[in-house]
């Protein structure tokens, strides 16, 4: 962006116009501060339910921030104006711009803490989006992340004080919260939530240790750093505290912490102002210097303090922003920002130089200028209060670098011998040539502007000091008593300039001690996340199923044993009898055989006979036990699984051996083991609730007219279970279809020998099958049987041909494709459920009707669909594995 | 006597978590088709298994057997053993196919999903 | 019978489109008709609710606490609402070209079928009837991880399977033992007999077996390993739809279990499950920041966001479960939103892996502002839902004394901004490696787009007018915990 671009020299283009806005908020505020006497405020309704409306309310220090924000902001869109003449997609940056300025206005009207808030965490984010403008640039790109950080950090813990602060005064509102200072001392939360208030404001506004983030942050276009970086947000975390002050100002934690923080960071920020050589990163150095003193002025106890504050905050204000237009000018005119190069250039940019010089002297507090004034006033309130020597050259120091900076800017830059490559240099644009001259000369210190401004920076002074006597501020005499600090801040100052090289080179060699700085930490903690995110995601997820499988047990395990102590480790109280139960003791002997025999056995034909002998036990112990539906539904799932898994057996290769941690694993399966038993032997000292048992057993006949009171309670009482669990099987069947059907081709293959007499058998063997099975749905209301059983007949009898004649002869006798068949199985037994919704029941209650035939009258009902919608799916889903299945079979495997 | 019962249950889960954390592919299916089984037996313990009574009406009269099992037991029984199976039939499948196409049946190797890690500090390589 | 339809709808719509399954086309149409029938209906069903307050149903017409019950209270409904919603939008996201799910005949069946099974799970009362819609989601869940069909995929549903099948069985066995010692399965007979002082002791016990499977099902720390070894493998609208809801089924549970049925919980018990959460949040967002793939980065964060649900459940009190629902509609919306972004990123920029995209911010500015939407929400960022959400969490931890608990909640926000903000600076900002990459402008976006937009207007939606939702929230909740001594 060089100014001997000639496109560079046109009026103001349609970024400047953007102006009218902030310049009609201004204009509207001072006809209101002129008419309308403060406080203003206002509520609109947000969210009742939560306590949070829009309050907002206007008295004097947020109004002098307004007037700060509209004023600098209206000068800050005319100068953008030109800066981005030539810049693509500037209009987003406009935007955004606009965004910001909102969200400052919202945050220094605001009264409700979470109105605040949030528009606190707005300037974050815009600004966020401001400074990482030239995104494609790695550095700018890492500045804008690390202010979100340090900024958005800071103020997750502001939100964490605001609602300690909610607790302890039970109310949202700033002015009363200001005005709780009795009721929050009080409070034993007190020190915890100011640290975290503490943390908020002082990552806003750069204090030590989270400054680092301001002078990286001058990646952003110059009238971003202006505005945001110098004027308006980096203030905002003075304002809070400002805010607050009339509530903590006596607390001598608020004192110590501010006063300290305060000196640490203006004496700090100036000693690194020596060791930058970009100029707008000695500004924001600086920047961060006034704020600090800002700080420690706040803390001071003193009533005077109060009014030091407001004029600084707005002197500088007025002569910081001017300096960053001048930096910008310099910039786009020359291309470089470096005081190594940039000297002798006021004959070439006569209006900056003349800007630069204005602002310079009200940043170096000379007379006539308005930071004289604020200097006085500073001066006046340290005086007042009673300060340790080391703050107190600390302050001189301070104020003398400021001197020193001023002169680098307004000085060294434009006297003296310039270098012959800037022949070329032009002023620039009248955009950007007006903004620094109007507010340099609105820091001066005419007739006119006291007596509008100086009421209003009284009255603000009086917010953070209520009732007390803030002092005046002191029209401009050359010849006064205070004229004394200045002479002597004014000659240190010189001498910093003089020897700025001498004290740059020096401390450039003390550059190693950087890492141990507050930048470093936060980097070492940025770069540190990766290592620990690496450690612990590689710990825990390591890739092997094995180990997530003994972190899952153990931690059941542990958390199931927390449950128990939680509990009181109850203890079964008495155990079983069942005297003569010897039928269940054989049943149980098979389970335990076959449980114990399976981890021993390395051979898969084996192992899985030992599953299935523990299968074949559970049915035995299910028949004893008064279950022969579950027994022969067990015993024929068992076997169904069985040949299933040897079919597929030999995909699975030779069983190879290992190397486990069989030690841990043995010891996870006994704890499993003895918890089960625990539980099981509790379950059972605990007294039986027979209630719905017999409940069931009681309307099974009359009501339902079942005499199979586990049919009914499957089909009737409890029908939408076994809806779902027959939709569980056709899912089953559909999750697997992909899975199936890669298993091999449809054709039939010819290498199964064919067994001629099977084959003259087989065909009748399936209708009797078919017959069988019919014959077991319709007796399951009232004896053994049942859909299900029903259907594992009815697929057994599938298997059997697809066996003998293959699975193409197979499927062509099922009455539809098997999955359709298991769907509209499901289908059916929904829709069973829907003639009781006709007559103004429930899903699923099931109509009875009698049919006159014979003798007696032959029962219909939806229950028979029901249990006919449960076959057909069974029937369906299965037949769908089965024939895939002996499919590959076929492949000859 | 149901004692026994209670530790033959005790034993299948034991045996059914132990297989289920073994690095062979087989023996984790089978041993959560052991646990699966051992579970169903929680289940029907539930009803207390005190009687031999089936909780059928007999034909001739129209009351309740005396004594008779837990019928809601029996039926919850029931329909967690058919969604076991429906899980397991599709476990085995899937098992099988995974076993093919990975040409391994150590649950180790199971690899594809989890891409390597090279440094120890930077995030795995690169994945599609 | 309107109770019914979360239920109903779906299963129908999945069970009719097994029947096109020879007729692409006309199953798609379906599948769409029915999720939109499934929305209007949850919406009737929400606004019928939001007016009675609860509705119940006894199925099969037998009294209770014989029958079955499905219950729908403004909980239910709000996350009824929501999930109909979300599997709407998915559908359409799927005729879209950003990492569709592949075309076979079974995708809508299966997606259908997990909305029947989520409608189930949320509106049952019944514990044994919950187990049985718990099946149905996992065994739809293994239907969708292996469509990929490649070794990735079955790997990871191998590995699925494994894990969800133990929780499963515990699940199962504590409802066994449950019905063994209380003999009642509906939840209101369970809140009854659970006082009974012979079982009234060994309730803890109940409890917690039964919270350690939804803890399994929920992915909390450290039962978690079978999330970030899945999800990843599902393409976009499936990951959105699966990752959005089925880890919210067991948070929802949860809260329904410790807020209504087990009343006299003694208080270690939410100590230790507030504690769990809190190992939660922080690893799935330290999981996060490891990662570089999108997907992998937002399945741990579905872990983290479960580590605030489950906080809101550990807070026990209703202001606490108030802001748990709040949360739960907030992040199911954002998840679902960042997951179909991702989408639509991968088919902009060519990869997952952010090392290899770039420079979206200049070439697609409509993705941008979505997804700055969409990420700020979940990070927490005012006045996005997600601060709405974190701000009712926190101020109930701080008000019930839990100061450790809400102030690892915000540290956790600040991790979560982190990652947020590497996807920005590497997806967006970043230019692109290979720089003729974007000039490629993808066909068929679209009803990515639309389905995004869909998303994203909720989100905002909420955020900058959450009134009538909070209002929502905390009547849903009034008398939960009541009775009880967290």
């Amino acid at each position: 962006m060089r100014s001997d671009d000639p496109e560079a020299r046109s009026g103001p283009v349609s970024g400047s116009w953007l102006a009218v806005l902030p310049l009609g908020l201004f204009a509207a505020l001072v006809w209101g501060l002129a008419a309308v006497p403060l406080p203003w405020h206002g509520t609109v309704s947000w969210v009742p339910s939560l306590g949070v409306n829009l309050d907002w309310r206007v008295d004097a220090l947020p109004a002098q921030f307004l007037l700060l924000i509209t004023g600098i902001g209206t000068v800050v869109f005319l100068y953008a104006g030109g800066y981005l003449a030539h810049t693509p997609r500037a209009g987003r940056l406009y935007g955004v711009l606009l965004l910001f300025m909102a969200a400052m206005i919202g945050v220094v009207s605001a009264d409700h803490l979470l109105v605040l808030f949030l528009c606190w965490e707005l300037t974050s984010l815009t600004s966020f989006f401001l400074v990482g403008f030239k995104h494609t640039d790695a550095a700018a790109r890492a500045s804008a992340r690390q202010a979100l950080f340090v900024t958005l950090g800071g103020g997750l813990a502001l939100l964490a004080a605001f609602i300690l602060f909610h607790q302890i005064t039970g109310s949202w509102s700033l002015h009363t919260i200001a005005a709780s200072g009795p009721l929050l001392a009080a409070d034993p939360r007190l020190p915890a939530a100011l640290a975290l208030l503490f943390i908020g404001c002082f990552t806003k506004s750069a204090q030590f240790p989270f400054h680092f983030w301001l002078p990286n942050a001058m990646s952003a276009p110059t009238p971003v750093s202006a505005y945001l970086h110098s004027a308006t947000m980096v203030k905002l975390g003075i304002y809070l505290l400002a805010r607050l002050d009339p509530a903590f100002n006596d607390l001598l934690i608020w004192e110590a912490v501010l006063v300290g923080v305060g000196t640490l960071t203006a004496v700090w920020a100036a000693v690194l102002a020596l060791r930058e050589r970009d100029l707008k990163r000695i500004l924001a150095r600086s920047t961060v210097s006034a704020l600090g003193t800002l700080t420690l002025l706040i803390g001071l106890p003193n009533d005077g303090a109060a009014l030091a504050v407001i004029a600084f905050l707005f002197a500088h204000a007025l002569y910081k922003a001017p300096l960053f237009f001048v930096a910008g000018n310099i910039d786009h005119a020359t291309g470089t920002r470096s005081i190594d190069h940039l000297m002798g250039l006021r004959r070439r940019m006569p209006w900056t130089t003349v800007a630069a010089v204005l602002a310079g002297l009200s940043m170096a507090g000379l007379p006539l200028s308005f930071g004289y004034v604020a200097k006085d006033v500073v001066g006046a309130a340290k005086s007042g209060a009673d300060l340790v020597v080391v703050v107190s050259y600390g302050l001189l120091f301070v104020n003398a670098m400021a001197v020193a900076v001023a002169a680098v800017a307004a000085i060294r830059v434009f006297w003296g011998p310039m270098s012959p490559s800037f022949e070329k240099v032009r002023e620039v644009s009248w955009a950007m040539r007006l903004p620094p001259l109007l507010i340099a000369l609105a820091g001066l210190e005419f007739e006119f502007l006291p007596r509008f401004i100086d009421p209003l920076l009284i009255q603000a002074a009086q917010v953070m000091a209520p009732g007390a006597d803030v002092g005046r501020l002191a029209v401009s005499h050359p010849f006064g008593s205070g004229f004394t600090a200045v002479e002597v801040t004014l000659a240190i100052g010189v001498v910093l300039f003089m020897f700025w090289e001498r004290l740059h080179r020096w401390l450039g060699r003390l550059a190693h001690l950087d890492r141990f700085g507050p930048a470093a930490v936060f980097d070492a903690l940025l770069g540190g996340l990766p290592r620990v995110a690496a450690w612990h995601t590689r710990t825990l997820q390591h890739g092997a199923l094995d180990g997530y499988l003994r972190l899952t047990v153990a931690a059941l395990l542990a958390l199931g044993a927390a449950g128990w102590w939680v509990a009181g480790f109850p203890w079964p109280s008495t155990y079983p009898a069942g005297a003569g139960r010897w039928d269940l003791v054989a049943a149980a002997t098979l389970i335990a055989a076959g449980a114990v025999a399976a981890p021993f056995l390395r051979d898969r034909l084996a192992l899985l006979m030992a599953v299935g002998l523990v299968g074949y036990g559970s049915a035995a112990l299910f028949l004893f036990a008064g279950a022969p539906d579950v027994a022969f539904t067990q015993f024929a799932v068992e076997t169904a699984l069985v040949v299933v898994a040897s079919a597929v057996l030999p995909r699975y290769g030779r069983a190879l051996r290992y190397a486990e941690p069989w030690v841990r694993n043995a010891l996870l399966a006994a704890a499993a083991g003895f918890g089960t038993f625990v539980l099981l032997a509790g379950m059972f000292a605990l007294p039986t609730d027979t209630s719905l048992a017999g409940w069931f057993a009681a309307h099974s006949l009359p009501e339902a007219h079942g005499r199979n009171v586990v049919n009914v309670i499957l089909v009737d009482f409890r029908a939408l279970d076994t809806l779902g669990e027959i939709t569980v099987v056709l899912f089953s069947a559909l999750a697997a279809w992909p899975l199936l059907r890669g298993l091999g081709h449809r054709e039939r293959g010819v290498t199964t020998p064919r067994a001629v007499m099977l084959e003259r058998v087989a065909g009748a063997a399936y209708w009797i099958m078919l017959a069988a099975a019919a014959w077991l749905l319709l007796r399951g209301h009232n004896a053994p049987g049942g859909g299900f059983i029903a259907a594992l007949v009815a697929v057994a009898a599938t298997a059997l041909i697809a066996i003998v004649y293959g699975p193409l002869p197979a499927r062509r006798r099922l009455p539809l494709r098997p999955v359709t068949l298991a769907a509209m199985g499901v289908l059916l037994a929904l829709l069973s459920g829907l003639p009781g919704v006709v007559t103004g029941q429930p899903f699923l209650t099931h109509l009875w009707w009698t049919v006159p035939l014979g003798g007696a009258g032959f029962k219909l009902s939806t229950v028979l669909l029901f249990d006919l919608g449960v076959f057909f799916a069974v029937w369906g889903a299965l037949a769908a594995y089965v024939l895939a299945l002996l499919n590959d079979r076929e492949e000859g495997t | 006597m149901i004692l026994w019962v209670l530790m033959a249950v005790s034993i299948a889960v034991a045996a059914g978590v132990y297989l289920a954390l073994s690095r062979d592919l087989f023996r984790v299916v089978v041993g959560l088709a052991l646990l699966g089984a051992a579970v169903n037996l929680v289940v029907f313990a539930a009803g207390r298994m005190a009687s031999r009574t089936p909780p059928l009406l007999a034909a001739a009269s129209d009351a309740p057997a005396a004594a008779a099992a837990d019928p809601l037991a029996q039926a919850l029984v029931l329909t967690a053993i058919v969604i076991s199976f429906a899980l397991l039939c599709f476990a085995l499948v899937l098992g099988a196919r995974l076993r093919r196409v990975s040409g391994s049946d150590d649950v180790r190797a199971q690899r594809a999903a989890e891409p390597a890690a090279v440094d120890p500090v930077k995030p795995p390589e690169l994945e599609d | 019978m309107l109770v019914l339809s979360p239920l109903l709808v779906p299963l129908l719509t999945a069970l009719l489109a097994v029947a096109l399954v020879r007729h692409p086309r006309a199953q798609q149409w379906l599948s769409v008709v029915g999720a939109a029938v499934l929305v209007l209906c949850a919406l009737a069903l929400a606004v019928q609710v939001g007016a009675a307050g609860r509705e119940s149903v006894a199925l099969g017409g037998w009294p209770l606490p014989y029958a079955i019950e499905f219950v729908v209270d403004r909980l239910s409904a709000a996350l009824v609402v929501i999930g109909a919603v979300l599997g709407l939008v998915v559908l359409v996201y799927q005729h879209s070209s950003a990492d569709p799910a592949p075309a076979s005949p079974m995708l809508h069946p299966l997606v259908h079928g997990l909305l029947a099974a989520v409608g189930g799970a949320f509106l049952t009362a019944d514990l044994f009837n919950l187990y049985v819609w718990f099946e149905l989601m996992l065994m739809v869940v293994l239907g969708l991880l292996v469509l990929g069909g490649g070794r990735r995929h079955l790997e990871a549903a191998f590995k699925y399977f494994a894990l969800n099948m133990v929780g499963t069985l515990l699940f199962l066995a504590a409802v066994a033992l449950l019905y063994g010692a209380t003999g009642q399965l509906n939840f209101t007979a369970l809140a009854d007999a659970a006082r009974h002082p012979s079982v009234h002791g060994a309730m803890p016990v109940y409890l917690a077996l039964l919270a350690v499977a939804f803890l399994l099902k929920a992915g909390a720390f450290p039962l978690f390993c079978w999330l970030p070894a899945s999800y990843h493998t599902l393409p976009a609208p499936l990951l959105a739809l699966i990752g959005g809801l089925v880890t919210k089924v067991g948070v929802y549970v949860l809260l329904r279990l410790s807020g209504q049925v087990f009343l006299d919980t003694p208080a270690a018990f939410y100590d230790v499950l507030g504690w769990i959460a809190v190992i939660t949040m922080v690893s799935g967002v330290l999981g996060a920041a490891y990662h570089w793939d999108l997907r992998r980065i937002l399945a741990f964060h579905i872990i983290s966001q479960i580590g605030y649900l489950l906080l809101a459940v550990a807070l026990a009190s209703p202001g606490a479960g108030a802001a748990g629902l709040f949360f739960l509609v907030h992040n199911i919306l954002a998840k679902a939103a960042l997951f179909l972004i991702a989408g639509i990123i991968w088919r902009s920029a060519g990869h997952y892996d952010l090392r290899r995209i770039g420079g979206l911010y200049p070439a697609r500015p409509l993705l941008a502002l979505l997804f700055l939407v969409a990420a700020f929400s979940l990070v927490g960022v005012p006045p996005s839902s997600g601060f709405w959400g974190k701000f009712l969490l926190v101020q109930q931890a701080f008000e019930a004394g839990r100061y450790a608990w809400g102030g690892f909640a915000l540290a956790v926000g600040a991790l979560t901004l982190y990652s947020m903000v590497k996807i920005w600076l590497e997806g967006f900002w970043k230019p692109h490696p290979d720089a003729d990459r974007l000039a490629i402008r993808a066909a068929r976006l679209e009803p990515a787009y639309s389905a995004v937009l869909v998303l994203v207007g909720l989100l905002l939606a909420l955020g900058l007018y959450p009134q009538p939702f909070v209002h929502y929230a905390q009547l849903a909740t009034v008398g939960f915990w009541a009775g009880g001594t967290p």
